[in-house]
């Protein structure tokens, strides 16, 4: 059980590390953790808060999806965007549920009751608002947009990522920048 | 350009970003995880009947844990964590005890502790293990559960932790100046008035000063903190030497104040062994050590020194072999001690640690076989490491002491090479 240094696997494309990996090998499994695990975690961590403490969780619960799943991996992607695509559903399921449990939250919160007002010296960082704004969006619409507004993904890409299909990601698309306006207004209009 | 879109091109701008320890933590929980999948999750044929059978043995259970919780008396029984704890004089134990979370241990400058955590029941070997130095005081905060922590407040102690459980599992070590986050690692830490030192041997940790920023420490490297900053990294002194140093001479008298529940009380008669000083050449003039009252032959440290090299685990090796180097009154044993030791080294490819213990095993064993067979390794060592005059005056010594040793012919045409001999035979 000791930790080993990945090393290297010479010759070994990704697929031929997905394959290997799966079939238990450590070094190929570490190896290919560390191609994408930048990647796989900035989505998740997209998709629910980089302060989430599930987000661990969740990018270790994709690797693992993926290791029992190598064989369902067609090769039609890059092993990287079919980590990503993993990684998208296993946040949105993550999130989801939580916006479910969520939801009498929301609605003491936006009647203005069950949460504290922030203090303006705590609020001042402009990206942790950025991200908290995500956070008013429903995570379908919220996987669309970091795919395609921040990630640059086309809409083809993240079809094959989510397996949704594009017309659906172009109304939750147009859906979560409306609701971004909205919001962005309702800040700007109380003076935040 | 919309306020979304600026929105999306800050978000882009500042992605999230992944820090080396909980990267390393994650890969850590995934290698385990996969680990666990292949060995845990039935097979697809079998799901059905599996499953049924849970169903079925739940039923029954609950059944006789009814009747059993109906006619058995209720005690509540909290079972206290505890570590197995070993009272060490000259790398061997001489009293075996338990330790209870929460106790503190203060050694003297005769003292030397060594604990073992973990699931020792089960797995037969323990995930972690503690050696505390002499004239160390530490706080065994916690030995339980996922998360063991160690207080230090003066002195050493040197930590080998390897977790059952990857990535759900941590060690840590706290000093007054900075905490000490460990991930499946060998490591040593030193506390004092002005400081802290952390050695790494395997594996990284997280140093985080009191007042400073937090540093990864990897193999090889350590650190120092002071009160307010961490200093800079440097490579690890060039030769272990054979950590734990047990400056254990006299005797041994294990004092542990436990503040809760059991004490370990461990009272062993002062015995007179050896007046030496502690440095390791002491172990020169081994002939009244090994008079250890608890006696463990040579022979079958030997073989379990054997085995651990077999293993692989070439640090838990090392430490048997130096407790057979540092306590046994045969010379040639502690001198074939020093040469597994350097085996050892080599296999790790230090060689400048292998040459080291091979000088030891040298001096060490003066008129044994071992001993000549170290100088020509020495000297092969050496002459590897591209030290010609060090390698010339090993082979030259081999000569003089064995000079109708299996190896002379050897070290001669060495000799010739290193051009010391003019007139050599084709």
């Amino acid at each position: 059980m000791r930790l080993v240094d990945a090393g290297e696997l010479p010759g070994a494309d990704e697929p031929e590390l997905l394959a290997l990996a799966a079939a238990g090998d450590d070094r190929a499994v570490r190896a290919l953790y560390r191609a994408h695990v930048d990647r796989v975690h900035r989505h998740v961590a997209r998709v629910l808060g980089p302060q989430d403490p599930d987000v661990e969780d969740v990018v270790q619960k994709v690797f693992l999806a993926a290791l029992d799943g190598a064989v369902a991996f067609g090769g039609r992607s890059g092993v990287g965007s079919w980590l990503v695509g993993i990684a998208s559903r296993r946040a949105l399921d993550e999130a989801r549920s939580r916006w479910r449990r969520g939801r009498w939250r929301r609605i003491t919160d936006r009647v203005g009751f069950g949460r504290a007002p922030a203090r303006p010296d705590e609020r001042t960082d402009a990206m942790r608002e950025a991200e908290d704004l995500l956070q008013v969006l429903h995570p379908d619409q919220r996987t669309a947009f970091v795919l395609k507004e921040v990630e640059g993904h086309t809409l083809q890409e993240i079809s094959d990522m989510t397996g949704v299909g594009i017309s659906t990601l172009h109304a939750r698309l147009k859906a979560a920048r409306k609701r971004l306006d909205a919001e962005l207004d309702r800040q700007g209009g109380t003076g935040e | 350009m919309s306020e979304v879109d600026r929105l999306a091109e800050r978000l882009r701008d500042a992605p999230p970003t992944l820090d080396d320890v909980r990267r390393a933590r994650m890969e850590r929980a995934i290698v385990a995880g996969l680990e666990d999948v292949t060995e845990d999750v039935p097979s697809g044929a079998r799901r059905g009947v599996f499953v049924a059978g849970v169903g079925a043995g739940l039923a029954a259970a609950a059944a006789i844990a009814l009747v059993y919780w109906a006619w058995t008396p209720h005690v509540d029984v909290v079972h206290a964590p505890t570590a197995r704890v070993d009272a060490m004089r000259d790398g061997l134990p001489v009293r075996s005890d338990a330790l209870v979370e929460g106790s503190t241990v203060q050694t003297t400058e005769r003292q030397l502790l060594r604990l073992r955590f973990g699931d020792i029941g089960v797995t037969g070997e323990p995930t972690s293990l503690v050696e505390v130095s002499p004239s160390t005081r530490a706080v065994f905060e916690s030995i339980s559960g996922d998360q063991h922590q160690v207080r230090l407040s003066r002195g050493d102690v040197r930590v080998e932790f390897h977790p059952l459980e990857r990535g759900e599992e941590g060690f840590r070590v706290d000093t007054d100046h900075a905490r000490v986050d460990v991930i499946g690692t060998v490591f040593e830490v030193h506390a004092d008035e002005h400081g802290t030192e952390v050695r790494v041997h395997e594996g990284v940790v997280r140093v985080t000063p009191h007042a400073g920023v937090a540093r990864l420490v990897r193999a090889g490297e350590q650190t120092w903190v002071e009160s307010a900053d961490l200093g800079a990294l440097e490579p690890s002194e060039p030769l272990d030497e054979g950590w734990p140093e047990p400056r254990v001479e006299e005797t041994v008298e294990v004092g542990v104040d436990t503040s809760r529940a059991r004490a370990l009380r461990t009272e062993v008669p002062p015995e007179v062994v050896d007046s030496h000083d502690d440095e390791m050449m002491a172990i020169d003039e081994g002939p009244a050590r090994g008079q250890a009252s608890v006696p463990l032959a040579d022979d079958l440290r030997f073989e379990l020194a054997q085995s651990l090299f077999d293993q692989g685990r070439l640090s838990t090796a090392r430490h048997e072999l130096y407790a057979i180097a540092r306590t046994s009154g045969d010379r040639a044993s502690r001198a074939r001690a020093w040469t597994l030791v350097a085996e050892t080294f080599e296999r790790e490819s230090d060689l400048a640690r292998a040459g080291e213990a091979y000088r030891r095993a040298a001096r060490s064993g003066r008129g044994s076989g071992y001993a000549a067979n170290a100088l020509f390794a020495l000297a092969r060592v050496r002459s590897a490491m591209g030290d010609d005059e060090a390698a010339e005056a090993a082979y030259t010594r081999y000569i003089q002491v064995a000079p109708e040793g299996p190896l002379a012919n050897e070290a001669r045409r060495a000799l010739c090479r290193l051009g010391v001999i003019i007139q050599c035979a084709e």
